[in-house]
């Protein structure tokens, strides 16, 4: 009897600790026109990535960072003479499943914040390459994103080097 | 004796929550200086002009400098006020919007910055091909002056945009319930962000302010320009 009740305790704090966790609200955010002074109207645009990243999450991954470009008013076009972002992917990986299910597990059996954690993740160097120049984008490795959420996450980092390009002088 | 055990996990893992919780650092945000608002919107800009092509060139940076701050001071500031005010009373609905908000806003100072720094360009031209020897070097003066203002002009712009992205990555992390954002890392580069902020603005007010100064002694030469 104690240890049904013990159980229900913990499914309880459980399903509290995760009822508490809601979805963030994406707001797209509306860019006014690119200034006709802005120094990149139109790049080419190369991702690298490791051998062993799934190629289907870097097509994806490459599609949001077309749109965001697009969003911002800066074409994408496969022009050599264009300078060029290059996009060097470190890491692209999302949680798996098993991986969440053990975290679930040792979170009922031991406890613990096993499932406020996340090891989603997104990391890359970018850089672009500009009459023979390479500007380097440092600010991506000057803090690291983590978001629960795989496809805010992609989006989010896509949108972070459109913004790094619009904002370039 | 598991019952104790029992609260003590569960005391234990509260603690670890609370002991997650960032100590994050925030500035009031700073305006422009009113004085510097004033002038500008007082500015009468001289009818007597070395040329044509100059007096277009001066009218434009004064009319891009009023937008500029316009920009900043009517936009921006009340956005970046509302999001202090609340992160000092611990509010944090409708933080997602006022962030967005902010991005907008920030990405048309920067569009505004660009057509600024634009109108200085323009000047040097034109300036270049006047013969007045005191006026030419005002402007020049000017010029050098305003090229350290706009340059602060951008930094700020582009450290406003990280800050943006830092506390949209704690905000997330907070309706999320996602520790895994709340790194010391994170939080030191946020802090360092915010402080490095605070002093932006308030370099930028002193060399604008510097600027306009020259400005208004550039404006005056041209007053009595024949």
């Amino acid at each position: 009897m104690k240890n049904l009740v013990l159980i229900g305790f913990w499914i309880m704090m459980l399903l509290w600790l995760n009822s508490c966790a809601g979805t963030y609200k994406h707001i797209e955010v509306e860019y006014p026109p690119l200034s006709p002074y802005a120094k990149y109207k139109a790049i080419s645009l190369e991702v690298v990535s490791p051998k062993d990243v799934n190629k289907e999450e870097m097509k994806s991954f490459k599609e949001l960072i077309i749109r965001a470009f697009q969003k911002r008013g800066i074409s994408v076009v496969d022009d050599i003479e264009r300078p060029k972002l290059v996009v060097e992917i470190m890491e692209l990986s999302k949680e798996s499943v098993i991986k969440r299910g053990i975290k679930w597990a040792l979170a009922i059996y031991i406890g613990g914040p096993w499932i406020q954690n996340t090891s989603n993740a997104v990391t890359v160097k970018v850089s672009m390459k500009d009459k023979g120049k390479v500007i380097e984008f440092k600010e991506f490795q000057e803090f690291k994103e983590s978001i629960r959420d795989w496809e805010d996450f992609k989006k989010t980092v896509a949108n972070r080097i459109a913004d790094a390009v619009y904002f370039a002088y | 004796m598991k019952k104790f055990a029992l609260i003590g996990l569960v005391v234990a893992i509260m603690f670890l929550a609370i002991s997650c919780a960032p100590n994050l650092v925030s500035y009031p945000p700073a305006a422009i200086n009113p004085v510097v608002v004033k002038r500008l919107q007082n500015f009468k800009i001289s009818s007597q002009m070395p040329s044509e092509e100059y007096g277009a060139a001066f009218k434009n940076v004064i009319e891009n400098n009023k937008n500029t701050a316009v920009v900043y001071q009517e936009k921006s500031f009340p956005i970046f006020n509302q999001m202090y005010q609340k992160y000092q009373k611990k509010d944090f609905d409708g933080m997602d919007v006022l962030i967005a908000k902010a991005k907008i806003v920030n990405a048309e100072w920067a569009n505004s910055y660009l057509a600024l720094k634009n109108a200085y360009e323009k000047l040097g031209e034109a300036n270049k091909k006047i013969g007045n020897v005191a006026i030419k070097t005002k402007t020049e003066q000017l010029i050098n002056v305003s090229k350290e203002c706009i340059e602060e002009m951008l930094e700020t712009i582009n450290t406003i945009r990280k800050f943006l992205d830092m506390a949209e990555g704690y905000n997330r992390s907070r309706i999320e319930k996602n520790l895994s954002f709340l790194t010391k890392e994170n939080e030191q580069k946020y802090n360092n962000i915010a402080e490095s902020l605070h002093r932006s603005e308030d370099g930028l007010n002193k060399k604008w302010m510097y600027s306009l100064e020259i400005s208004i002694e550039l404006n005056k030469l041209l007053n009595n320009y024949r």
